[in-house]
């Protein structure tokens, strides 16, 4: 690991060759994945990626160079050579001195990885195997259309070391697990899938919060209910959409497009409209990278800036975008505690840490007894954004259609269409059931882990893609 | 540590344990970008990096491991990880150390053309290109991607079954975001240009498609929800085909264009196993249940 003072010669460097900010972000992560394919274990692998990334500024422009050759030599001469590239002024440094920061870490673990043997973790994803394969019982004709199973377990343990020419020095630990299981189910040529992927901020304690069957179950749930179902209907309707990972189209058609990556730009709908109505009254929304465990949480961000709530939209009033260090100089702002990257190669930008919409008011049930006729998309699937326009499209994994305020059958094939400001103008009711899930979010600084959430919420008017007209 | 002194010391530490069935898979890459926004150098990276994967097979089940760092003590590390991983295994599917047959067909080894082009020159195929986009018309209003891009790769494999092998590849290009818009609404057009050599890469066109691109989506309707008859264009066949693939920057797509060329030391053949090792050393994430 880079010692302090070698730190304080590699940003001396960086300034002496022309920026007028330098950091450095070293990483040492340690990782390991295992897959499992209907209860055998296939894979197992485990690594150790260990660099240095350097940055710095002149005024705003940013250079960035990556290296796993630590030998102080080679980061003197890369430091020398990005420097350059600013193009700035090289003038002569007074040494400084980095004053170390220690914060009380927001991701506390009591079972690291380390300790724990490989065969309870295999044991773990035979859980989760089990629990898909007996949720129909054995025998049923449910039981006979699970095709098949897949059950991954990741657990990674980040060590980051930042340093600046603020003179600031602090350093963090992440370590984070999350089980995925995926289930298949098929009957008479047609496939439907269900899966479930909870993942948190802690050691190998996770799994004594959570039962590992239940996660296998709500896979296995979903694709059975899915796979018998007539296709969605087609064309504008009320669509009330399940909280937790229907969070995803906050995050995806509105939370990108208030990173400061977009909006320093220009890129974004939500440009110079702090202050500004930007959704119906009762939309309050929040960054928050502070939740305790939580899978996207961070003690400090990838920049060495304390994490924060951020809040987003209060009352429908856009209040403030996320923003990294570089961008806060484009734009004249303060630093959020939002400057993220997957490691080491990729240079930090503004993304979201835990975003989600607040808890309102009603029950999930009082917004499906309000809804006409609609569709209920109780579980997201994947989908794509333009984050320029914030069009998105999003496959619905468990829908069901409603009549007369009541749930009256699954439907499968669904997508909703829209743009993501005029949504939040049209969400008209916001249940008091509150949930977060667990993604990875990909962007310019790579993928990241990040939770998305809401409680249940309706979108008054919405496009939804099916067969039925 | 260079890959063969850490290659010698996988090796004989592998060969002390009594393992008889390995691979070493070893990577050095070197990337190179330069980003614009509205004529000025916004982003530039300069990096470097290595890696290597092992695979050793026991009692018939394969275990694997990765490092970024090549000291004694990870050459031995990744060895006693990649026994341990494999005890877990319970797949029946038969594992092989690939022993190679033939020969290999040797090509010249890449000649670093991106490397030795000089900074400026670079700087300039960038800034030739986003003021290319802007100039094509009046309602391009905003150019938010305006990148230059080049990368190596050199990879190597050995194992103990006598395949010792090598290959580089080095490519470039660039890509663009143009943004039109007519007051009413803002539409975006996307363009790459990729090529093994920088020799007759043209910037400008590729500029001016992508701004081509965002104009025609000008004025754009929805059309009524129903089924339709759908003619798909080479590009969105293209796009079709990429979602099979993990990578999600376009920036990767277009780095998949690139040179190869082989060297082999040794007369065995690369076998599809390597290519695999390789994925795995540079995988981080097990899937991507969103993205953006």
């Amino acid at each position: 690991m880079l010692q302090k003072q070698e730190m304080e010669e590699v940003l001396s460097i960086l300034l002496e060759a022309g920026g007028d900010f330098g950091e450095l972000f070293f990483e040492d992560t340690r990782s390991a994945e295992m897959s499992m394919i209907d209860g055998k274990l296939e894979k197992v692998n485990s690594g150790r990626i260990c660099g240095i990334g350097l940055r710095a500024f002149l005024d705003t422009n940013a250079v960035y160079a990556y290296t796993n050759d630590l030998s102080i030599e080679n980061l003197k001469g890369t430091a020398r050579r990005i420097g350059k590239a600013l193009k700035g002024l090289p003038k002569p440094q007074e040494p400084f001195i980095l004053n170390e920061k220690h914060y009380e870490t927001k991701l506390p673990v009591l079972l690291p990885f380390e300790i724990i043997e490989k065969r309870e973790k295999k044991h773990v994803m035979q859980m989760a195997n089990e629990g898909a394969r007996t949720y129909a019982p054995s025998g049923s004709a449910l039981a006979d259309l699970i095709g098949q199973i897949e059950v991954s377990y990741l657990e990674k343990d980040q060590y980051v070391r930042i340093a600046n020419t603020d003179a600031m020095l602090t350093e963090d630990r992440r370590r984070r697990t999350r089980l995925t299981t995926r289930v298949i189910a098929a009957e008479n040529g047609q496939k439907e899938t269900g899966s479930s992927s909870p993942g948190y901020g802690t050691g190998f304690e996770f799994y004594n919060l959570i039962d590992p069957r239940e996660v296998g179950q709500e896979a296995a749930r979903i694709a059975l209910r899915m796979i018998r179902a007539d296709y969605a209907p087609a064309g504008m309707m009320p669509v009330v959409i399940g909280n937790g990972f229907g969070g995803v189209i906050f995050h995806e058609a509105c939370g990108h497009s208030l990173e400061a990556t977009s909006v320093a730009k220009g890129a974004s709908v939500f440009c110079g409209k702090v202050g500004q109505k930007i959704a119906n009254d009762c939309v309050n929304a929040v960054d928050d990278g502070t939740i305790p465990n939580a899978w996207g949480t961070s003690t400090v961000d990838d920049e060495g800036t304390p994490t924060q709530r951020n809040q987003l939209i209060e009352n429908g009033i856009l209040k403030g975008y996320l923003v990294d260090r570089l961008n806060a100089r484009k734009m004249g702002a303060n630093p959020t505690g939002s400057g993220r990257r997957e490691n080491y190669t990729y240079a930090p930008t503004s993304r979201m840490s835990n975003t989600f919409l607040m808890p309102g008011q009603s029950i999930p049930e009082e917004i499906i007894a309000n809804t006409e006729r609609g569709l209920y998309a109780k579980t997201m699937g994947g989908g794509s954004v333009q984050p320029t326009t914030g069009e998105f499209n999003f496959a619905v994994l468990e829908g069901y259609l409603i009549e007369k305020g009541r749930v009256v059958k699954p439907v499968r094939g669904a997508t909703l269409i829209g743009k993501g400001h005029e949504v939040l103008e049209k969400i008209d009711m916001i249940g008091n059931d509150l949930t977060r899930s667990q993604g990875m979010c990909g962007s310019i600084s790579g993928s990241i882990p990040a939770d998305v959430g809401q409680p249940t919420i309706r979108v008054s008017e919405l496009l939804v893609g099916g067969r039925n007209a | 540590m260079n890959f063969e002194t850490f290659k010698n010391a996988v090796f004989d530490i592998a060969a002390k344990k009594g393992l008889k069935n390995y691979e070493l898979f070893g990577m050095e890459q070197r990337e190179f970008e330069i980003n614009f926004f509205e004529g000025a150098i916004e982003g530039y990276k300069d990096a470097s990096s290595s890696g290597a994967s092992f695979k050793t097979i026991v009692d018939g089940k394969a275990g694997m491991s990765f490092t970024e760092v090549w000291t004694p003590e990870t050459a031995e590390k990744i060895i006693d990880d990649a026994c341990e991983n494999s005890q877990q295994v319970d797949a029946s599917d038969p594992e092989f150390i690939y022993e190679g047959n033939g020969s290999y067909r040797t090509f010249p080894p890449f000649e670093d053309r991106y490397v030795k082009l000089p900074v400026e020159e670079k700087i300039a195929y960038g800034l030739e290109m986003e003021k290319a986009a802007k100039a094509h018309h009046p309602s391009i209003v905003n150019i938010p991607h305006c990148t230059y891009f080049d990368a190596a790769e050199r990879f190597y494999v050995s194992n103990s079954h006598g395949v010792h092998l090598e290959c580089g590849r080095e490519g470039g290009g660039g890509y663009l975001v143009a943004v039109a818009s007519d007051g009413k609404a803002a539409k975006t057009g996307l363009e790459f240009v990729a090529q093994e050599s920088p020799v007759g890469l043209d910037f400008v066109t590729m500029a001016q498609k992508a701004a081509e691109r965002a104009l025609k989506k000008l004025g754009a309707k929805s059309i009524k929800s129903g089924k339709y008859p759908i003619i798909l264009d080479y590009n969105m066949v293209g796009e079709l085909l990429s979602l099979f693939f993990i990578y999600d920057q376009r920036r990767k797509r277009a780095k998949r264009v690139i040179a190869v060329s082989w060297k082999a030391t040794s007369s065995d053949r690369f076998s599809r196993d390597h290519y695999r090792q390789r994925t795995l050393y540079r995988r981080r994430n097990l899937e991507y249940p969103f993205r953006c």
